[in-house]
């Protein structure tokens, strides 16, 4: 287990460049998932940590070791693929023993070390298989104990459960996190689904067109998106865009919706707001600050319903506004019927103010 | 319905054309059948009488007893075999290098070993026989076997690497991570998970060795070092009417070794499509 740093980590193909500028830093122990849409360079930086790809520029450490010209096998890490990377032509037990091999381990060591690996992992019945007899969660749980059994300093995981069916990626997500709490060994988790993201991270790297957006916990990042592209990303559904502009009212701050009502600003954001007056800007909501309130009371968006999600504990309320359209996340009986005109209140406490130009959220605290 | 139709009109055609095809190589392999177990008399009925009345297999026992025709067959095994091996040998790293690393020229290298294939051999007999004089290669089985290598090159370098292309890349990538240097995961990971591949194109080049007849014929003079298709040229040219039974039955035992292979060619090939990939 060691910590790992990344220091201005860039890699291109050809003269184009897939990562540029990643700076990280790694405690021992931490569970850090990186996360972004497809290409956006997150294996291409996981390869290269592991020695896969090369290393365009920059410096990577795993431990106190500068580990830029090492060959994979000698950084000591293990990783699983998306696929598994199982070999087809040796058992379960081979599989998991293939990498102890060139530890100098005796026979002994290497049985017991296996045996563990595939108790953990509750395997042990598997172990005499072949891979190609295996289901697809067996496979996966192959590939982890083939990673877990070498002790390594760093696991990487590379999409390990997008070839999944829904349930069993939700119950593969938390075998892992199980697993980090027991072997708690410093892990680098890529994946495109925000929610794995978020449910597994220590802190989450929120990335895009091969650089770092965002780094965070992931309530942190949640909260407080620095950039739309963020605040859009993370969490599902998505946040709701109004375009409008910041104008004084009275001794106080509003955002005027171009289409819809003005929000007045909350008292400790006016300071921080004060200097962007009388800008273009888009705000953002997430669907948990909507919420249907009586007609003619307060400042409303006047909405019509288009489809209605329930999901049990809540319900998702999908709406067309005037130049908007967006989600509610509503307790489920206060929720309208699909094609019902409804009146949404807007919480100021919630907003972020996005600047259209640069997609820079303003900070204020 | 419509697709139903649409089948069996392309059944009828696949037929129409298979059959001749079929018709086209059985019939001489009948017709040696038909000689090889007739008994001199009834020779010379010629192809009136189509099934003797007297079959026999006395034939396939004389000329497999007779004038050292275990020892051509041996020959020709001992040649194929040898330059099987050889040319897979050879084949095989060139053909490793072309699936696993990418370098300036690969298409064009890769299209130029093809190239060499369509040379015919007739054209290059000539220097090839001179630069074997040079050699002192002449009369050798050793020079026999170098050439056959040197011919199954091009198409081994091209079916071994279509079987190292079939192993995933990620497989490679996993050993490397498990700490095994290039040639160690090679070894035990992609050899192994090619050698379905690397068996077919072995079979291969034994029956093309086998039915090699202008290489062995004009390298070895001496009847001791003759494969079987050189020997039976000469038997069929050293006799008469009278022991055409016994060439009919000759070329059939010859031709039996090249049949079993490719059986075998058959089975391994769809053992090879059946093994079952990484994913599945
Ligand atoms: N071997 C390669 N050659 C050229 N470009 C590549 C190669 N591998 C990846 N890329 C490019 O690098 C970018 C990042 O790819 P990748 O890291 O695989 O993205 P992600 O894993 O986030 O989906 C993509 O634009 C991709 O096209
Ligand atoms: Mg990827």
């Amino acid at each position: 287990m060691a910590p790992v740093s990344l220091r201005g980590l860039g890699k291109s193909y050809d003269g184009q460049e897939a990562v540029r500028g990643i700076d990280l830093e790694i405690a021992e122990h931490e569970f850090v998932v990186l996360v972004g849409p497809s290409g956006c360079g997150k294996s291409t930086t996981l390869r290269m940590i592991a020695g896969l790809e090369t290393i365009s520029s920059g410096e990577l450490r795993i431990g106190d070791r500068v580990v830029n010209a090492l060959p994979p096998g000698e950084r000591d890490v293990a990783m699983v693929f998306q696929n598994y990377a199982l070999y087809p032509h040796m058992t379960v037990g081979q599989n998991i023993a293939f990498g102890l091999r060139r530890r100098n381990l005796s026979r002994q060591q290497v049985r017991e070390a296996v045996a563990d690996a595939a108790r953990l992992l509750e395997i042990e019945p598997l172990l005499k298989r072949r891979p190609g007899a295996l289901s697809g969660g067996q496979r996966q749980r192959v590939a982890m104990g083939r990673a877990i059994v070498r002790r390594p300093k760093v696991f990487l995981f590379d999409e390990p459960l997008s070839n999944l069916d829904a349930r069993l990626r939700t119950q593969m997500r938390t075998e892992i996190k199980r697993l980090h709490q027991e072997v708690p060994t410093t892990t680098i988790y890529v994946t495109h689904d925000q929610v794995e993201a978020m449910t597994m991270a220590d802190r989450v790297v929120v990335m895009k067109d091969g650089a770092i957006e965002q780094v965070g916990p992931p309530l942190e990042v949640y909260r407080n998106p620095r950039t739309r592209f963020v605040a859009e990303f993370i969490g599902s559904p998505a946040m709701n865009f109004f375009d409008g502009r910041l104008v004084a009212e009275g001794d106080g701050l509003a955002f005027r919706m171009d289409a819809g009502p003005a929000l007045t600003i909350p008292p400790e954001r006016r300071a921080a707001y004060g200097p962007i007056v009388g800008e273009k800007l888009t705000l953002g909501l997430r669907p948990e600050a909507l919420a249907i309130v009586p007609r003619g009371e307060t400042p409303h968006l006047a909405a019509t319903t288009r489809l209605v999600e329930p999901l049990g504990v809540e319900t998702l309320v999908y709406f067309d506004a005037p130049g908007a359209s967006g989600c509610a996340r509503l307790s489920p009986d206060r929720a309208p019927r699909a094609g019902e005109p409804i009146a949404l209140g807007l919480d100021p406490a919630m907003m972020h103010l996005i600047r259209p130009d640069t997609g820079a959220v303003v900070p204020w605290n | 319905m419509i697709e139903g139709r649409a089948n069996r009109l392309g059944n009828i055609a696949t037929y129409l054309v298979a059959i001749p095809i079929a018709g086209f190589f059985l019939v001489p392999i009948v017709w040696l059948v038909s000689l090889a177990i007739r008994t001199p008399q009834e020779i010379f009925f010629g192809a009136s009488r189509f099934i003797p009345e007297n079959p026999t297999l006395a034939n396939f026992w004389q000329v497999l007893t007779g004038s050292g025709f275990l020892t051509y067959l041996g020959n020709g095994l001992k040649l194929s075999v040898l330059g099987a091996f050889g040319a897979l040998i050879v084949a095989a790293p060139a053909a490793y290098a072309f699936s696993r690393f990418s370098f300036r020229g690969r298409g064009a290298a890769m299209m130029g070993i093809l190239a060499v294939q369509m040379v015919s051999g007739l054209v290059i007999l000539i220097p090839l026989y001179r630069y074997m004089a040079w050699l002192g290669l002449l009369e050798t089985h050793l020079g026999v076997t170098a050439i056959y290598i040197a011919i199954g090159i091009p198409l081994t370098v091209w079916l071994v690497k279509n079987a190292f292309d079939a192993v995933p890349i990620v497989l490679d990538e996993a050993a490397a991570i498990d700490g095994y240097n290039r040639f160690e995961t090679f070894w035990r990971v992609t050899l192994p998970l090619a050698a379905p591949g690397l068996a077919s194109a072995f079979i291969l080049n034994v029956i093309f060795n086998w039915s090699q007849f202008l290489v062995p014929f004009i390298m070895l003079t001496d009847d001791d070092q003759w494969p079987i298709s050189v020997a039976i040229y000469n038997y069929a040219g050293s006799t008469t009417a009278t022991t055409t039974h016994l060439l009919a039955a000759a070329c059939l035992i010859a031709v039996v070794p090249a049949i079993l292979a490719f059986m075998l060619l058959q089975r391994l090939i769809v053992s090879a499509l059946t093994a079952g990939a990484v994913k599945g």
